[in-house]
C-alpha cells in the first residue's frame, strides 16, 4: 500500500485519470479509439447521413410519383429506390442511431465511465459503416438492389435476380452483426455497470427500453441473420431452402423475415418511447405518472412484438385459425403502447410545460403515433387487411408509425441531449420551425395516402394511371415530403448554428432529473470523476437523503480511480450493490482488423472468391486470439493492483460478478436462437413435404449418429466437470477432465465429418438434405467453439493457472457454458434429425 | 505495493442466497411472460400442423382435434398465468403491509414492492392477451 507520502494530490490524481482516458491523437486515434463517447457520436452522424441518403431516395420517388405517367424514374429504377430507402431507412438509420444514442448517453445515465466492452462497440461500429458502404457500393457496379427491404423469396433467389440481391444480403448481414454486439453490449453494460442506489425501480425509463430491446436485438437479429444466411446459401452453392421444386418453401423466408421484422418496429419504438418518458416529466417539471405500469407495458410490449408476425401475411393464404391468434396480439399489443400514452397525458395533465423544441416534438410524436396505432388496430383485422394489403394505406400506417413513432421522438432527443453532447443550446425559433415545416410536411405526405390507399392506388409501383384520379393527392404528398425535407435542412442548420454560435449551455439547460444531467456539457470522456450514489429515481430533483458510511468511503477510495488504467465498478445485477472494479480495455486496432477481416469474409462471398472469404476466416481467427486472449501484463497489473485493499473489491472476478460470463450469456442466447431458426426451418419444411425425407433418400440411421452423440455429451459432461475439479484445486483431475472434452469434441467432429460422407446426399439435393446439413453443421460449430476454448484453458494449464487462477476460473467457466449449449443443441439435433423422421 | 484478491476459487463462485420471497418475485415478473409464450407457441404450432394433417379430420363432439388442443393447452395456460398473478398480487400486499420496515440505500423494500407492482401488472396483461388469443378457437370448433 502506498504511503501517505506518495499519495498523489486530487488535482494530481484526476490529471492522471484524463491522461489515461485520453483519446489516441490524430488518424491513428480514429481508428483505434474505444470509448463509448465518441463511438456513439460516430454511430449517431454515420446513421444521420444515411437518414438524409434514404430521405433523397424518398423525394426521388415522390417527384416521379408527382403525376400519373411520370418517367422521371423508369420502373426498375423505381424498384431500386424503394429497395434502398426502405432497407437504408430500417437497417442503416434507424436501429444504429438509437443503439448510438444508448451507447453515448447509457453509461451517464446510470452513472459509468464507458460501456461493458469497449472494443466490441469499436468492432460494431467498422462493421456497420463497412456494411453500408458494401451496400451502396451497388451503386457503383450497376448492381442495386431491387428485391424491397424484404427481399421476399422466389424474387431473391439466384434464378431471377443477380448480384444486387447479393449485396443487398451480405451488406445487410454485416450490420445485422453490428446490431447483435450493440445489443449485447447494451444488456451486459445495464445489468452490471448501474451505480450503487440504481436498483431495478430506480433505472430511468430509456434504460428500461434499452434494456428490453437488447434482449429483443439478440433473439430478432440472429433470426434474421440466419433467414440471410439460408438465402445466400441457395444463392451461392444451390441449397434448396426456398426452392419449391425441391422441396423448399417461399413462405419460410416471410415467417423468418417477419420474425425479425415486426419485433424490429418494436426495437424502434421502444427507445423512441423511452426518449419522451424522459423529456415529458422534465418538461412538466413533475415525476412521471404511473412508472411500474410503464415498465410493466415496455416488458409486454417486449415480449408479444415476438407474437405479432404472421399479420404481415395475412393474404398469403394461412389458415384462418392461425392468423386468428396474431389478429388477437396485434389488437392487445395496443393496449401497452397506450398505457405509455395515458401515463405521458398524466404526466402533462395540470402541469405547467416549459414548451421547448423537445417538448413540441414529443407531442407531435403522440398525436401522429396514435393516429398510427388506430390504422394499426384497423389492419390487425384479417378482412380489413386483405382489402388494403399492399396498397397506400399500408405505406400510410407504417409511416405514421415509423416517422411519427420513431423520427419525431429521435429529434425531440437530439433537440434536448445536443446541450449536453456539444455544450451549446440550440436555437429556439429554428428549432420551432423544424418542428412545425416537419409536422406539417408529414401530414400533407402521409394523411392523403390513407384515402389514396382506399381508392386503390397500389404499393410499390412506379407510376399510375390517371383514370384513378389521384394526381391530386399525390402532388399534395410530393409537397409534403419536400416540406419535410426542409424541415430537416432546418435541423442542420441549427445544429451548425448552434455549434459556431450557440448559447453556452451549462450543465442542466432543462432542470433535467437524471444522471446524465449532473456531468458537465460536453462531458468529460470518462463521464464521472467519481462514481455517483443514486437514491431515489430522480436523483437530481430529490434531497440527498440518508447516507451510507461504507458506501461514501466507497466512493472516497475510488475517487479519480484507477489512475493508469480504465476501470468502471461492477455492481450486482438487481440491487446494483458494488461487487468488483472491471478493468477496460484502451485504444487498439483489432477491432478494425477484426472488421476488416468480416468485411472481407463478405466480400468474397459477394464476388464467389472464395479463398478470399477463406483468407479472411483465418484472419478473423487470429485476431480473436489476440484479442480474447487476457494479457499477461494486464492480468500481472490487477495482481499488483492496490485497490483490491484500498475499495475492499476484486479486480478480477469470476461467475455472475463478471461482465464477461453475463456477455457469454448473451452469446449463447443468440446461438440458442440461431439454431431454434434452424429448428423451425426443419419442421416447417416437413409439413409441407409430403414423404419425409423425400424419396430416394433413406431414413438416417440412429446407431452411428447415437455414437456421435454419446460422444459429445461426454465433451460436455467432461468439461463442466474439469470446472468443477479446477474450483476445488484438483489441477490432475481438472486437466485430464479438460482433454477428456477436448478429444471428444474432435472425435464427434470427425464422426460427423464421417456422416456427411455416408449419407448420399448433398446439400444441393433437395430441401430435406439443405437442412439436414445445416442443422449438422450448427451443431458442429458449437463443438467446434467448445473445443477451441477447451484447447485453449488446457495451454493455459502449463502456463501460469495457479497465479491467475481467477482468470483461468472465469476461462473454464466460459468453456463450461458452451458445451452446455452444445449439449442442449446437440441433444436438439439429434431428437430431430435422427428421431423425428420415425415418429413425425 | 501489492495486493491479492484474497477470497479463495470455492468462495467467489458461490452464487448468493435467495430467500422464497425473492423467488415469488421472480415469478410473478416471468411467470406470465413465459406462460403466454407457451401458450402462443403451443396453439400456433397446433394450428399450423394440426390443420394441414389428420389431426383436424378427427373429432369428437363436433369439435376437431385441433380444436380441443388448443382449448386445452389455451385452459391451462391460462389457469397458469392466473396463479402467477394471484402469487405476484399477494406479494404486493405483503410488501405493501411492511411498513415498518426502515429502508437503507438501496431501497430493498421499494425496489420489492416495483418489482411486485410490475410483476403483477405485467402477468395481469399476460392472462388477459391468453384470454384474448384463446377466444378465436371458440369460432373455429369444426373446422381450420
Amino acid at each position: 500500500m502506498a504511503s501517505e507520502a506518495t499519495v498523489p494530490n486530487p488535482s494530481e490524481k484526476e490529471h492522471r485519470l484524463r491522461e489515461t482516458w485520453a483519446p489516441a491523437h490524430g488518424f491513428p486515434g480514429v481508428l483505434s479509439e474505444v470509448n463509448n463517447q465518441l463511438l456513439g457520436m460516430r454511430f449517431m452522424i454515420t446513421a444521420f447521413v444515411f437518414f438524409l441518403v434514404g430521405g433523397i431516395l424518398a423525394l426521388l420517388m415522390r417527384i416521379q410519383l408527382i403525376t400519373s405517367h411520370n418517367d422521371f424514374l423508369g420502373p426498375q429504377v423505381y424498384n431500386e429506390m424503394f429497395t434502398m430507402h426502405g432497407s437504408t431507412m430500417m437497417f442503416l438509420f434507424a436501429v444504429p442511431f438509437l443503439e448510438g444514442l444508448a451507447l453515448y448517453l447509457l453509461p451517464m445515465m446510470i452513472g459509468a465511465r464507458d460501456v461493458a466492452f469497449p472494443r466490441l462497440t469499436a468492432y460494431g461500429y467498422w462493421v456497420y459503416l463497412f456494411g453500408g458502404v458494401i451496400f451502396y457500393t451497388s451503386f457503383l457496379v450497376g448492381a442495386v438492389p431491387d428485391v424491397g427491404w424484404f427481399g421476399y423469396t422466389p424474387y431473391s433467389a439466384a434464378q431471377f435476380t443477380g448480384i444486387s440481391t447479393d449485396f443487398w444480403l451480405l451488406g445487410l448481414s454485416l450490420v445485422e452483426v453490428a446490431g447483435l454486439t450493440a445489443g449485447l453490449e447494451i444488456v451486459v453494460t445495464i445489468l452490471k455497470f448501474r451505480a450503487p442506489g440504481m436498483t431495478f425501480g430506480r433505472m430511468p425509463i430509456l434504460v428500461w427500453s434499452f434494456l428490453v430491446i437488447g434482449v429483443m436485438i439478440l433473439v430478432a437479429f440472429t433470426v434474421l441473420l440466419t433467414a440471410t444466411v439460408l438465402l445466400e446459401l441457395d444463392r451461392a452453392i444451390d441449397t434448396a431452402f426456398f426452392d419449391v421444386d425441391r422441396g423448399g418453401n417461399n413462405l419460410l423466408w416471410q415467417h423468418l423475415f417477419w420474425f425479425f421484422g415486426h419485433p424490429e418496429v418494436y426495437i424502434m419504438f421502444l427507445p423512441a418511447a423511452g426518449i419522451i418518458s424522459m423529456i415529458v416529466p422534465v418538461a412538466a417539471r413533475r415525476r412521471i405518472s404511473g412508472y411500474s405500469l410503464i415498465v410493466a407495458a415496455i416488458v409486454l410490449t417486449g415480449f408479444v412484438s415476438f407474437g405479432l408476425w404472421v399479420h404481415h401475411m395475412f393474404a398469403a393464404g394461412l389458415p384462418a385459425l392461425s392468423m386468428t391468434f396474431f389478429t388477437a396480439a396485434s389488437l392487445m399489443i395496443a393496449i401497452a403502447s397506450g398505457i405509455q400514452i395515458f401515463a405521458w397525458i398524466a404526466t402533462l395533465w395540470r402541469s405547467n410545460p416549459v414548451f421547448g423544441t423537445p417538448l413540441l416534438y414529443a407531442l407531435g410524436f403522440v398525436f401522429l403515433f396514435v393516429l398510427g396505432g388506430l390504422t394499426g388496430v384497423m389492419v390487425a383485422v384479417v378482412p380489413f387487411d386483405i382489402q388494403v394489403h399492399d396498397t397506400y394505406f399500408i405505406v400510410a400506417h407504417m409511416h405514421y408509425v415509423m416517422i411519427g413513432g420513431v423520427i419525431f421522438p429521435v429529434f425531440a432527443g437530439l433537440y434536448y441531449w445536443f446541450p449536453k453532447m456539444s455544450g451549446r443550446l440550440m436555437h429556439p425559433t429554428l428549432g420551432k420551425l423544424s418542428f412545425w415545416t416537419n409536422f406539417i410536411g408529414f401530414n400533407l405526405t402521409f394523411f392523403p395516402m390513407h384515402i389514396m390507399g382506399f381508392l386503390g392506388m397500389p404499393r410499390r409501383v412506379y407510376t399510375y394511371p390517371r383514370s384513378l384520379e389521384l394526381d391530386g393527392y399525390n402532388l399534395l404528398a410530393t409537397i409534403g415530403a419536400f416540406m419535410m425535407g426542409l424541415g430537416v435542412l432546418f435541423f442542420l442548420i441549427d445544429v451548425i448554428h448552434s455549434l459556431m454560435f450557440g448559447e453556452e449551455a451549462g450543465d442542466d439547460p432543462w432542470n433535467g432529473d437524471s444522471l446524465e444531467w449532473s456531468v458537465p456539457s460536453p462531458p468529460p470522456i470518462f463521464s464521472f470523476y467519481t462514481f455517483p450514489i443514486v437514491r431515489s429515481r430522480h436523483p437530481l430533483w430529490d434531497a440527498a437523503g440518508e447516507t451510507d458510511p461504507e458506501l461514501e468511503k466507497l466512493q472516497l477510495a475510488l475517487t479519480a480511480e484507477p489512475q493508469t488504467w480504465r476501470g468502471n465498478l461492477v455492481t450486482e445485477s438487481t440491487d446494483s450493490r458494488p461487487q468488483a472494479i472491471q478493468y477496460l480495455p484502451g485504444p487498439t486496432y483489432l477491432p478494425l482488423g477484426a472488421a476488416v477481416a468480416t468485411s472481407i469474409i463478405a466480400i468474397g462471398i459477394l464476388t464467389r472468391a472464395y479463398m478470399m472469404s477463406g483468407f479472411g476466416t483465418v484472419a478473423l481467427f487470429i485476431i480473436l486470439m489476440l484479442w480474447l486472449s487476457p494479457k499477461r501484463k494486464i492480468l500481472a497489473m490487477l495482481r499488483e493492483s492496490y485497490l483490491p485493499e484500498q475499495a475492499g473489491l476484486p479486480v478480477m472476478t469470476t461467475g455472475p460478478r463478471s461482465t464477461i460470463w453475463w456477455g457469454m450469456i448473451c452469446w449463447l442466447a443468440m446461438y440458442a436462437s440461431s439454431f431454434a431458426a434452424l429448428l423451425y426451418t426443419y419442421f416447417y419444411l416437413r409439413l409441407f413435404t409430403p414423404q419425409w425425407p423425400p424419396e430416394g433418400i433413406p431414413r438416417p440411421e440412429i446407431w452411428f449418429a447415437s455414437l456421435s452423440f454419446g460422444v459429445l455429451i461426454v465433451g460436455s459432461a467432461a468439461q463442466c466437470f474439469g470446472l468443477s475439479c479446477f474450483r476445488k484445486e484438483k489441477w490432475t483431475a481438472s486437466r485430464i477432465a479438460i482433454g477428456v472434452a477436448i478429444i471428444s469434441g474432435v472425435i464427434f467432429i470427425a464422426m460427423e465429418c464421417w456422416e456427411f460422407w455416408r449419407v448420399g446426399f448433398t446439400p444441393r439435393t433437395d430441401a430435406y438434405a439443405s437442412i439436414f446439413f445445416v442443422l449438422s453443421w450448427a451443431v458442429m460449430g458449437s463443438v467446434l467453439i467448445g473445443v477451441i476454448l477447451s484447447l485453449t484453458a488446457a495451454w493455459r494449464f502449463s502456463r501460469d493457472y495457479q497465479e491467475y487462477w481467477e482468470s483461468m476460473t472465469l476461462h473454464l467457466e466460459l468453456a463450461s457454458l458452451q458445451w452446455g449449449l452444445t449439449a442442449g443443441v446437440g441433444v436438439l439435433g439429434f431428437i430431430t434429425l435422427y428421431l423425428s423422421p420415425y415418429f413425425l | 505495493m501489492t495486493s491479492q484478491s484474497t477470497d479463495t476459487p470455492e468462495k467467489l463462485a458461490e452464487p448468493s442466497p435467495t430467500d422464497k420471497a425473492d423467488t415469488r418475485l421472480w415469478v410473478g415478473i416471468w411467470g406470465g411472460g413465459i406462460a403466454w409464450t407457451v401458450h402462443f407457441l403451443s396453439a400456433a404450432l397446433i394450428a399450423e400442423w394440426g390443420c394441414l394433417t389428420r389431426l383436424s379430420a378427427r373429432s369428437l363432439w363436433g369439435i376437431t382435434a385441433v380444436a380441443w388442443s388448443i382449448i386445452l393447452v389455451s385452459v391451462v395456460m391460462a389457469l397458469v398465468a392466473a396463479v402467477v398473478t394471484w402469487v405476484a398480487y399477494g406479494e404486493v400486499l405483503r410488501l405493501n403491509s411492511r411498513s415498518d420496515e426502515k429502508n437503507d440505500l438501496y431501497d430493498r423494500l421499494g425496489n420489492r414492492r416495483f418489482m411486485a407492482r410490475t410483476g403483477f401488472a405485467a402477468s395481469a396483461f399476460f392472462l388477459l392477451i391468453i384470454i384474448a388469443q384463446s377466444l378465436p378457437i371458440l369460432f373455429f370448433l369444426s373446422e381450420c
